[in-house]
């Protein structure tokens, strides 16, 4: 084949211009770090760190999500372990209530204590989180704990309704009780009602008999309560119980999305990320190779027949 | 036989010599113009005359017989035909990477990562007991405002795209006219220089100069027949015909030109695009070059047979918009905000995106219902609606008025969308984007692979065509040389006849004088 200077420089410098365009990848490979900037750079690639980058933010929410849900949860529990104080020592009343061997000054306190008891149970029923009361089902916006004037029986004023938090793609936690739940966990079983019914009883006992006697309070159906206060504790057990596993399902559910965004960021930096060692390997070669071209090239181009004719 | 006829050879040989050297001269000038051809004198010996007494033929010395430009037709051919493949894929490949930056993946800022935001603001806002927080409800707002602004803002991005490659398009159509006239006025030119059998060397050069320009703008294909006349067509149709030419003119679509209704060609396509139409009023179809690439940028739309185009992008866009609205709209209508009842209204029948901002999202129909009112939801057109706008209590994410504030059961649903197949060949909604990209770098990686491929070739061509054109300093060098000393031989022999002619006519007769 037929040869000319400008074949040679015009080939020169295709083989330079690729060269360069070749250094120029390595060089934003590692002044970026990431293996691709453009979808054409690696659709696939892309593709997967896209989808990669959505679990990460959304299992980050969720991780979000769950410790919200312990806040609230806690704030139930600890509620609850004051209803669960209060039902213990209304017990320790009702079996002393029920001894048969008090004065009516004595049944009179024990009714006065069980008041006191009663209302903080109605303020306990009414807690709140954020300003929102925790026991209303959906009527976060009403305290849901009354009393009916008639018998002291729970009045609700919220819902059935879950607070849900949506703690994985399927895995959607309710978080609170509501105080029907709590206060009345068979429909014939109302602890404000009954507790109304326990302070009437030891009244009772206090004001008909005077000089009062010794054992003249409604001793019996004191003793009765006992059954009922029993069922309240328990139903209240169980419940706090419940509400550990969830706190403890909680916990795990953030554990395991800090587990899941390492591994996540591991896979995500392994399809991003541009291996700095190979890059700088890389760019030495091409560097070499820009080099070399340059000095042949030069060697090349320069010389033709006029430089050797007299 | 004269006695001066020997030095009429010599001289023929030194006219001879002289002009191998003036073309070795314009080689040499030329030797870094554009589209030149190397020349060469072919030299041939003058009539031979006859020796009296059948003692033979006495040559006559020499005669430059032509100036002959070295030229392969077959390379040119084959160059055209390479070059028209490269400027499609270049044209391709460089307007695809103008979408890939609007959709700006992989990135903090793509539209991947506004609906990431605002599917957290709405999870955050669906924990039950935020559903009644107020700058919660703003945060959902702000990344609605934020998803829609960003697909405004791609849609809009989108139109400039297709608008830029009609602006590339005028361009070279201007250009094609500006080729296509100067090519018939070479036409012309060549035939009167070449009539009397010479070669018009130069201004081939040039016209084939022009055809290289041309090709990589649109497919080219030229005919020269016996006489000379020279026709060339480009995209199937007469463009040059010998000394007169056809231009292409550019109509506005959606206008009328001469009396015939230019049509848009896809609803989603930009104002003021321009179709191509011949001077007689007959479509253009390039089969290649860049002027091809670019109509499929601006044009395609991704049907069968159709490139995938900006078009196509923006029907995507849209389908995307509309559906993700839709799905999101068909829960939300049905939901409880925290404001109102409107039971009996039937539901409050509130839309969360729509297509504008000031129209409500429900009418009253007769029973004085609450009907919410169809949308025509693009991704130019997106926003939320005007009274959630208005009112934050509009966001609904209750499941009946009753259990407001607390249920987000709805909010929930509408979050649990991002895992849902919204997008029935596609699946979720992020899915659908991701799909859509990765389509894309498929897309421009296959005509960036095109053009690297294409370049080699058309680089291949041009050498070849070099190694037969090009001009060689080194050659061009030694023929000089050549030329040189055959002159100063043909010269010296000059000096011998005068030195015989001085030796006859002064030395000679002298005798007796």
């Amino acid at each position: 084949m037929r040869v000319t200077n400008n074949m040679l420089i015009s080939n020169m410098m295709r083989d330079l211009n690729s060269n360069l365009r070749r250094l120029e990848d390595v060089n934003k490979k590692m002044g970026s770090g990431k293996k691709f900037s453009m979808p054409s750079d690696d659709p696939v690639g892309v593709a997967r760190s896209l989808k990669l980058r959505a679990s990460l933010s959304e299992g980050a929410q969720f991780k979000k999500n769950a410790e919200d849900s312990l806040s609230w949860i806690e704030t139930t529990e600890g509620a609850l372990m004051q209803i669960k104080e209060v039902l213990q020592r209304v017990r320790e009343l009702t079996v002393k209530g029920a001894s048969g061997i008090l004065v009516p000054e004595d049944s009179k306190k024990i009714a006065e204590e069980v008041r006191e008891l009663r209302d903080h149970l109605v303020s306990v029923g009414n807690s709140t989180y954020m300003g929102k009361y925790i026991f209303a089902g959906y009527r976060t916006d009403t305290a849901p704990v009354g009393l009916d004037g008639d018998d002291g029986s729970l009045k609700y004023n919220g819902d059935d309704g879950g607070i849900m938090y949506r703690v994985g793609t399927e895995d959607i936690l309710r978080a609170n009780f509501t105080a029907l739940e709590i206060f009345k966990p068979e429909d014939d079983k109302d602890l404000l009602k009954g507790m109304q019914f326990l302070m009437d009883a030891l009244e009772k006992g206090a004001l008909e008999n005077d000089p009062p006697d010794p054992g003249d309070g409604d001793f019996e159906a004191v003793g009765n309560m006992l059954g009922d206060v029993d069922i309240y504790l328990e139903n209240v057990l169980a419940k706090i119980a419940e509400v550990g596993a969830k706190c403890n399902r909680m916990e795990l559910v953030v554990n395991r999305f800090d587990d899941e965004k390492l591994n996540f960021n591991t896979l995500l930096s392994k399809i991003e990320d541009a291996d700095i060692a190979e890059a700088i390997v890389q760019l030495k070669s091409e560097e070499n190779v820009y080099m070399a071209a340059l000095a042949g090239g030069a060697r090349i181009i320069q010389p033709t027949l006029v430089d050797f004719l007299r | 036989m004269s006695s001066f006829s020997g030095l009429n050879i010599v001289v023929k040989g030194l006219f001879a010599q002289q002009r191998a050297l003036d073309v070795t001269g314009h080689n040499i000038a030329n030797v870094n113009t554009d589209g030149y051809a190397r020349q060469r004198v072919i030299i041939e010996t003058a009539k031979p005359t006859e020796v009296l007494g059948g003692r033979g033929m006495l040559g006559s010395g020499a005669l430059v017989q032509q100036i002959q430009g070295i030229r392969n037709g077959f390379l040119d051919v084959k160059f055209w035909g390479e070059n028209t493949v490269l400027g499609e894929w270049d044209a391709k490949g460089q307007h695809l990477g103008d979408v890939e930056m609007v959709f700006n993946e992989p990135s903090d800022a793509g539209l991947n990562t506004v609906i990431d935001r605002f599917f957290s603001a709405l999870q955050d806002l669906s924990n039950g007991e935020k559903a009644s927080d107020l700058t919660v409800r703003e945060t959902v707002r702000q990344a609605a405002i934020a998803f829609t602004n960003n697909l405004n803002n791609m849609a809009f991005q989108f139109e400039k795209v297709q608008t830029d490659a009609d602006f590339a398009i005028e361009t070279r159509i201007s250009d094609i006219n500006s080729y296509a006239r100067q090519i018939s006025e070479l036409n012309g030119q060549i035939m009167k220089y070449e009539l009397d059998g010479s070669n018009a060397n130069d201004l081939r050069d040039k016209r084939d100069l022009l055809i290289d320009k041309l090709s990589n703008i649109v497919d080219v294909k030229t005919f020269e027949d016996a006489e000379g006349r020279f026709r060339l067509n480009v995209g199937g149709r007469l463009l040059v015909n010998h000394i007169d030419y056809n231009r292409l003119i550019l109509a506005e679509r959606g206008e009328e030109y001469n009396g015939v209704q230019i049509e848009k060609k896809n609803d989603v396509d930009a104002d003021g695009l321009h179709e191509i139409l011949w001077d007689n009023g007959c479509g253009f179809n390039p089969k290649g070059g860049e002027l091809k690439g670019l109509l499929d940028i601006r044009d395609g739309n991704g049907d069968t047979g159709m490139y995938k185009g900006v078009p196509f992008y923006m029907e995507q866009l849209d389908h995307f918009a509309k559906e993700f609205a839709e799905a999101i709209n068909n829960i939300h209508k049905e939901a409880y905000g925290l404001k109102g009842s409107y039971e009996e209204e039937g539901g409050e029948q509130i839309l969360f995106f729509t297509d504008n901002l000031t129209e409500a999202s429900y009418a009253l129909d007769g029973d004085g219902k609450r009907i919410a009112r169809g949308t025509d939801i693009t991704a130019k057109n997106i926003t939320i609606s005007k009274e959630i706008f208005e009112d934050l209590n509009n966001i609904a994410v209750a499941s009946s008025y009753d259990t407001v504030p607390g249920d987000a059961s709805k909010g929930l649903e509408m979050v649990g969308l991002r895992h849902e197949n919204v997008f029935p060949t596609y699946g979720t909604p992020e899915d659908f984007i991701k799909s859509i990209i990765a389509a894309l770098g498929v897309d421009r990686q296959e005509a960036i692979r095109m053009r690297d491929n294409q370049s080699i070739l058309v680089s291949q061509t041009d050498t070849l065509r070099m190694s037969v054109s090009g001009v060689s300093i080194d050659e061009e060098m030694s023929n000089m040389i050549r030329f040189q000393h055959s002159y100063n031989a043909a010269a010296r022999l000059i000096t011998a006849m005068d030195e015989m002619l001085e030796m006859m006519v002064n030395r000679m007769g002298l005798v007796g004088r």
